[in-house]
């Protein structure tokens, strides 16, 4: 394997699908593991907002039920995303990356507000519609070399089509909330402040590990 | 928090940055754990290090009554 | 160990108040000392200090802590030569910190300052374009690898100029005074720092000074090589005078024209390592 991330730490086997972990994919797993960690530590903020133009300010309320619906949904993300962090294998990791792609919506959707509904569901969309290339690029991948091990495809031999690679990158971009969608600001202004950062954090941690991929093979 | 707790968590990160510097300087540990423990342990010096000097030992600050 | 990382944290402070220094020299003002920005972190130390109501308090302490251990796990990475990607990782992270910062408040200053960090995402592109062009030469993406590489072909800056431009570009982005601040621009107050105060801005104080550090580190070890320590704080301090220069002459953009900037030099960074791919054998 080319030297993208450092040497390998640790090799899981089940079989002919393994996961491996290099510096930099541990790197990633440690954090989505810390965020994680503070979605279920820690209690959502009370959101205050401002009226523009005068000194007004309320407080934004949330129930208990909801917070609670998507404070799984971001243990489930976080879950999805470590996954997606250590995965040796193209199709574990599509399936993971659009699992994250799911739970986004889901932390998003359960707010109760017409803005943020809105935002969540033009998102959702992008995310259904993003798991065309996403599968269609492991897809052709598997169809051309007839594996999907990262490593197997890594160690040479293969020509890896770039229109896969494209396409795989294609995929994970719609999958995440982040990189591309983040102009749509009603969702990161939705209360709860550990359960939005999850959306971003995952959506920029398969975003970075897919760059490794589309590298490596 | 009180003093006292404060106290025990800058000993406490100052002796894993002591113990992991000491440590790797004899080649006890390799330098990735070395490295690990300190990362962890910053943090919480820089924090405790600021609220330690900061802390009221026993009496309480003056309150802000307004201006 | 220690000793490096309390040193990167000072001297990355320094270079802030040199910044802010020339800066001032440069608009004709007389400007703050050099070192008022290690006086800011001393000062927000002493200062008294407490969770804010409406804040999410494990999570508003947290990326506290979780701040400054990413930029000390980046300095060791820089230090030891591993691979770029981790730091480029954590550069990227740094935003969910940053967002992680706004939103724990719950202040409607701070969660706009979030806001802005999470659709300033386009900064971040460049960087793997970089990686991308680096990578296209030196094969390997290990900073000793690529310091080696550069040992024996020359800097990096001579053989491909738009990849250290590019990076330049998002170095200055991550500037408290430059075109591409609207994290932390005053309309906001101070954007996504406003709601921490006392021992945790101090606490951002040293995040800010670390990160300085290592980005500029980064960048004189990406692009100029593997120089004596003393030479390398000097080609640092000689591209964060150069970076203040800009950000002296230059407006602060508006948080729309800053993301279409950054997403056209991300395009052209595109177009580059294309050419790039496909002229290399």
């Amino acid at each position: 394997m080319p030297d993208i991330g450092g040497s390998d730490l640790f090799v899981l086997e089940f079989g002919d699908i393994l996961h491996y972990y290099t510096p930099y994919t541990t790197t990633l797993f440690l954090f989505a593991l810390i965020f994680t960690a503070l979605a279920i530590l820690s209690r959502p903020e009370g959101q205050i907002d401002i009226a523009f133009g005068g000194d007004a300010y309320y407080a934004k309320e949330t129930t208990v039920s909801e917070m609670r619906f998507r404070r799984f949904m971001a243990i489930a993300c976080g879950l999805a995303t470590m996954g997606a962090m250590g995965s040796g294998d193209l199709f574990n990791f599509t399936l993971f990356a659009s699992l994250v792609g799911i739970t986004n919506v889901g932390i998003v959707a359960a707010v109760k507000s017409h803005h943020v509904l809105n935002a969540a569901y033009e998102y959702g969309i992008v995310a259904m519609v993003a798991t065309l290339p996403l599968f269609g690029g492991a897809a052709l991948i598997l169809a051309t070399t007839g594996t999907l091990s990262i490593p197997a495809l890594a160690a040479g031999g293969f020509a890896v089509p770039l229109v896969a690679k494209a396409f795989l990158t294609l995929g994970v971009i719609g999958e995440g909330m982040a990189p591309f969608y983040a102009a749509k600001a009603e969702m990161f202004r939705a209360p709860g402040a550990p359960y939005v950062i999850m959306c971003s954090l995952s959506s920029l941690l398969i975003f970075l590990r897919v760059v490794e991929i589309a590298i490596t093979i | 928090m009180k003093r006292t707790t404060i106290t025990y968590g800058l000993a406490a990160s100052a002796i894993v940055i002591a113990a992991a510097s000491g440590l790797l300087a004899a080649a006890l540990i390799p330098l990735w754990a070395a490295e690990t423990a300190i990362v962890i342990a910053f943090p919480a010096l820089v924090i405790f290090l600021g609220l330690w000097w900061r802390a009221p030992g026993g009496e309480e600050d003056i309150p802000f009554i307004g201006y | 160990m220690i000793e490096y990382l309390v040193f990167a944290a000072v001297f990355g402070l320094l270079l802030l108040g040199l910044h802010r220094k020339v800066i001032a020299r440069v608009q004709m003002r007389p400007g703050p000392p050099v070192w008022q920005e290690i006086l800011h972190a001393l000062k927000f130390s002493f200062k008294s200090t407490w969770v804010p109501k409406t804040a999410s308090a494990t999570l508003y302490v947290g990326v506290v802590l979780v701040g400054i251990g990413i930029w000390s796990a980046a300095l060791f990475v820089v230090l030891a030569g591993e691979s770029i990607l981790i730091l480029f990782a954590i550069y990227m992270l740094h935003k969910v910190v940053e967002h992680g910062f706004g939103l724990s408040s719950g202040s409607p200053y701070g969660k706009f300052g979030g806001v802005r960090s999470v659709i300033s995402a386009a900064s971040e592109i460049p960087l793997f374009v970089t990686i991308a062009a680096i990578y296209l030469f030196t094969e390997s993406l290990l900073l000793s690898d690529i310091t080696a590489y550069q040992a024996v072909h020359g800097p990096f800056l001579l053989i491909a100029p738009p990849v250290a431009i590019a990076m330049y570009l998002v170095i200055l982005s991550k500037l408290p005074y430059g075109p591409f601040s609207i994290v932390e621009s005053k309309e906001l107050v101070s954007g996504y720092k406003t709601e921490h105060f006392g021992v945790w801005r101090a606490g951002i104080s040293v995040i800010d000074g670390l990160k300085t550090f290592v980005l500029l580190f980064a960048f004189v070890a990406l692009f100029i090589g593997a120089v004596p320590f003393w030479a390398a704080l000097v080609l640092m301090t000689i591209v964060l005078v150069s970076l203040s220069f800009v950000c002296a002459v230059s407006p602060m953009l508006s948080p729309f024209d800053s993301v279409t900037i950054q997403g056209l030099i991300t395009g052209v960074m595109l177009a580059y390592a294309g050419y790039l791919w496909w002229v290399m054998p």
